[in-house]
């Protein structure tokens, strides 16, 4: 136990004046950080990277060595190839545990704070209403990426040390994957915290919170479908988010798969990503109005 | 008077609901009790100071500037809440340090602060204990000393003494006369008057909302001269000690007991040196005699019950 001298003495330090919300972010990460569910959570977040890692170091070492043993096997299978598409389905299959996590670790976000009265502590601290909400969403945004971005920078990275031929000259082909996997990364996870966020500076509780998020994805989805199925003069997919966040993704990555969509012709992507984009502002525009009026009183 | 603290006209209402009226008072430093029964509006008047409110009608004023997201106003501030605010699940520690760090420190001196603050109230033993397993009393410690991390100039102490057991009460009132002392501003706020005039003699008396007295509680008593006072004379005879009593006309009434003597007396004075001479003469035992209406108490009932009119 630390032992302080029993006089009380006066700062002579220096008050941080810039990047307030960092503290908040850093006070976030450290509060969902010890966590056990999040640890579970995330540990089963990280088996796809480490499955990813290994196929990436197999088929490197099979595709330059052709006496590997694995080597007619790795050749023949098409889906353990890694290109481009590797890091698209990588993002696409983490986004369920994104979702998961983010709801475990943003829900609360807000609503906890509001429930625990501590605004008032906060607030009459030298801190805004900005700092405190860009603290809380950065904390969000930065778990998602975490499972998403950055572990995908790590493969990328580990394809080019792999590769025997690789030279620094070669880390310059990889910026387009990099962009791509950033992009994606950001329009899945992006929409999905300030959703959560939003949801948690509405509502009283995390479950509730929770719920609202699930009620809103699986309505979305479902209001989607039903215009697609009775409408036929468009493809009304598109009104769903996932789907949206989905397709917005192939098309980062230059992959044309139709999946949801009757043609791939009558697409909008302009429009899918300006959806996405008012969804986004929709959110924090909410998320701004509750924290205002909690700052304001 | 060095005004600390000044409001012009200062209003809060919630809707429907008049939470502060038409406040003007200047608050110069030291300790200044802010009393009132609950609801009175002195939550409301201190979260008003500290810009967690905008006034709905006129203004407020910290050291000549406005609170309202002036961190520089802000800054030296410190705030110790009437209801729990909490982060159940972390230490007392690190719930101060990360409060430290919303008050701008740099990880290392938040941490000598925290380590400071949690020794003026004694909790540095418990300080790496989750807040969920601490007592009211510990809680309310870990309140007082998130208050005192920045080592503010100006102190809101919002009902401090609830859940303290006697020795944690003895001390944090040591701590507020310690403070203001050091020549800061400690607004104490509280619906016990005993408490306010362990720490003060200087008090604002607060009701419905409204500022019913500022000033010295000796200045505000002298507004109670013309009410009538209660004297108990503590007797094997009360009746007896009336017999000779009742020849001072400012006695208006009185009530017997069977050890004890009430009367109200429009001149205690007068009524006082009719009491000595009783006990001078030595035919009546008199045990004890007291005014027992000459603290804050009586003080507040009366300037209620006639500044106020009834219904509000």
């Amino acid at each position: 136990m630390p032992v302080f001298s029993f006089s009380y003495r006066p700062f002579e330090g220096k008050y941080i004046r810039r990047f307030r919300w960092w503290v908040v972010f850093l006070e976030e990460v450290r509060l969902w950080n010890r966590s056990r569910i999040f640890i579970v959570l995330f540990i089963l977040g990280m088996l796809q990277p480490i499955a990813r890692f290994i196929q990436i170091i197999l088929y490197n070492a099979a595709i330059q060595d052709p006496n590997h043993p694995l080597a007619p096997l790795i050749r023949s299978v098409t889906w353990i190839k890694v290109d481009n598409e590797l890091y698209f389905h990588f993002i696409r299959l983490q986004a369920p545990l994104v979702l998961l996590i983010l709801l475990y670790v943003g829900a609360g976000a807000i609503c906890a704070d509001r429930k625990n009265r501590l605004w008032d502590i906060y607030f009459s601290k030298p801190i805004h209403w900005y700092d405190y909400l860009l603290g809380k969403l950065l904390s969000v945004v930065f778990c998602g990426f975490s499972l998403t971005f950055f572990p995908a920078l790590i493969l990328m990275l580990t394809d080019y040390t792999t590769k025997k031929s690789s030279t620094w000259l070669g880390l310059i082909s990889y910026f387009p994957i990099v962009s791509d996997s950033l992009f994606f990364s950001l329009i899945l996870v992006l929409p999905i915290a300030l959703g959560i966020i939003a949801a948690s500076s509405i509502f009283s509780t995390e479950n509730i919170t929770v719920i609202s998020i699930v009620t809103l994805i699986i309505a979305n989805t479902s209001l989607a479908g039903l215009l697609s199925n009775f409408m036929r003069d468009g493809n009304y997919m598109q009104v769903s988010l996932p789907v949206a966040i989905y397709f917005m993704g192939q098309r980062v990555f230059n992959i044309d798969r139709n999946i949801f969509f009757r043609t791939m012709d009558d697409i909008n992507v302009t429009g899918m990503f300006l959806y996405i984009v008012s969804c986004c502002v929709l959110f924090l525009l909410i998320s701004i109005i509750q924290v205002r009026k909690a700052e304001k009183g | 008077m060095d005004a600390q603290i000044e409001t012009k006209e200062l209003s809060k209402w919630f809707g429907e609901v008049v939470a502060l009226n038409n406040v003007s008072v200047q608050i110069p430093s030291g300790v200044v009790g802010l009393l009132g029964p609950n609801g009175a509006g002195k939550s409301t008047f201190i979260k008003l100071a500290l810009g967690l409110y905008r006034p709905s009608r006129g203004e407020i004023r910290i050291l000549g500037k406005k609170p309202r997201n002036n961190f520089q106003i802000l800054s030296i501030l410190g705030y110790c809440p009437e209801m729990d605010h909490f982060v159940e699940e972390v230490s007392g520690f690190e719930f101060l340090y990360w409060l430290a760090r919303y008050s701008g420190y740099h990880p290392k001196a938040a941490k000598k602060r925290v380590g400071d603050a949690l020794e003026r109230v004694h909790m540095v033993e418990r300080m790496y204990d989750p807040i969920s397993t601490y007592s009211k009393g510990m809680r309310q410690r870990i309140k007082v000393a998130q208050s005192l991390l920045h080592d503010p100039q100006i102190l809101f102490l919002d009902e401090p003494m609830n859940g303290l057991d006697p020795t944690a009460r003895e001390e944090l009132f040591h701590l507020v006369i310690g403070l203001g002392n050091e020549g800061k501003t400690v607004v104490f706020s509280s619906h016990v008057l005993h408490e306010v005039e362990r720490v003060t003699d200087t008090v604002i008396l607060i009701y419905n909302g409204r500022v019913l007295a500022l000033g010295k509680i000796r200045e505000i008593r002298d507004l109670i001269q013309n009410h009538p006072r209660t004297i108990v004379i503590e007797t094997m005879e009360p009746k007896k000690v009336y017999q000779l009593l009742s020849s001072d006309s400012n006695i208006t009434s009185v009530n017997f007991d069977t050890q004890f003597l009430t009367v109200h007396t429009l001149d205690p004075l007068q009524t006082f040196k009719c009491i000595n001479e009783i006990i001078l003469e030595g035919k009546i035992p008199i045990f004890s005699f007291h005014c027992a209406d000459e603290d804050l108490q009586s003080v507040f009932q009366y300037l209620i019950s006639t500044h106020i009119p009834r219904g509000l």
